[in-house]
């Protein structure tokens, strides 16, 4: 665990911006950081049941910013943002966790990480024109075994359920982990099992 | 409080019907890339229904919101 949630300094107004954002402010953080992983979700879910559910062909099931701005999707732009920004989010934020909350938001970390390569691959083919393996549209490196689609679906899905339990176990922390938390986000102490 | 549970309670039960939506989906594509397809969103679908069941597992002692559940009375 990280010692900045451990200390506490005499005034908020004392507080770096780090220790602000893991500390008094980190549960509006997480709600600013949640909201725009949602927003992701929203343009993934379109996406598929544009081509599950309404049968458009995959090329133009763009998802829903990409409807009207399609060269956001053509360009690779809007995902790779997302995935940047995701990860450095969870970066950023890192210190608010402890305990075992810690090591689940370390883990969705670290699968964005690959997550943020496999994009910047289809970036960097989108911005130099040149694709992988000779593949008439931008290709990332696990799309070779499963189509982009699912595969995306797929990420999200890895990156965004250990960021769910991380959240969860911060709002319901263990015993003895509730009172090294910097944040006023844990809800109450967990009711024991019946 | 119970609201965050609920938004991302929504976004799973989405996941999990966009898998089964992408299940059936994927039958009527080549053997090859309907395989991957299922696999993946097998385990999307599993793992949402995971992270669901954890999500309502914890209760609080005393919520912040009246608690009328008599399992809450231990």
């Amino acid at each position: 665990m990280s010692a900045s949630t451990c200390t506490v300094p005499s005034s908020i107004s004392q507080m770096s911006w780090m220790d602000k954002i893991n500390g008094p402010y980190h549960k509006q953080a997480l709600w600013l950081y949640t909201a725009i992983v949602l927003a992701h979700w929203c343009e993934h879910l379109a996406q598929a049941i544009q081509i599950y559910v309404l049968d458009w062909p995959i090329a133009e099931s763009r998802g829903v910013l990409g409807l009207w701005y399609p060269w956001m999707v053509k360009s690779e732009l809007l995902h790779y943002a997302y995935a940047l920004i995701m990860l450095i989010a969870f970066w950023l934020l890192r210190k608010g966790f402890g305990g075992q909350s810690y090591t689940w938001w370390m883990i969705a970390f670290w699968i964005q990480f690959w997550h943020h390569i496999e994009h910047a691959l289809l970036q960097g083919q989108a911005i130099f024109q040149h694709n992988l393996f000779g593949s008439p549209v931008p290709v990332s490196m696990l799309q070779l075994v499963i189509p982009r689609v699912e595969l995306h679906l797929f990420y999200n899905t890895v990156v965004f359920v250990p960021m769910v339990i991380a959240m969860f176990y911060h709002m319901f922390p263990l015993p003895g982990e509730a009172g090294h938390q910097g944040c006023s986000c844990a809800w109450q102490p967990r009711a024991p099992k019946t | 409080m119970n609201l965050v549970r609920a938004v991302i309670s929504f976004f799973l039960i989405a996941l999990v019907a966009v898998s089964i939506a992408g299940w059936i989906w994927a039958g009527g594509q080549p053997a090859a890339q309907a395989i991957g397809a299922r696999v993946v969103l097998v385990l999307c679908g599993l793992m949402s229904v995971g992270c669901f069941a954890l999500l309502w597992s914890a209760r609080p002692l005393h919520g912040d919101a009246p608690v009328n559940d008599a399992s809450q009375h231990v």
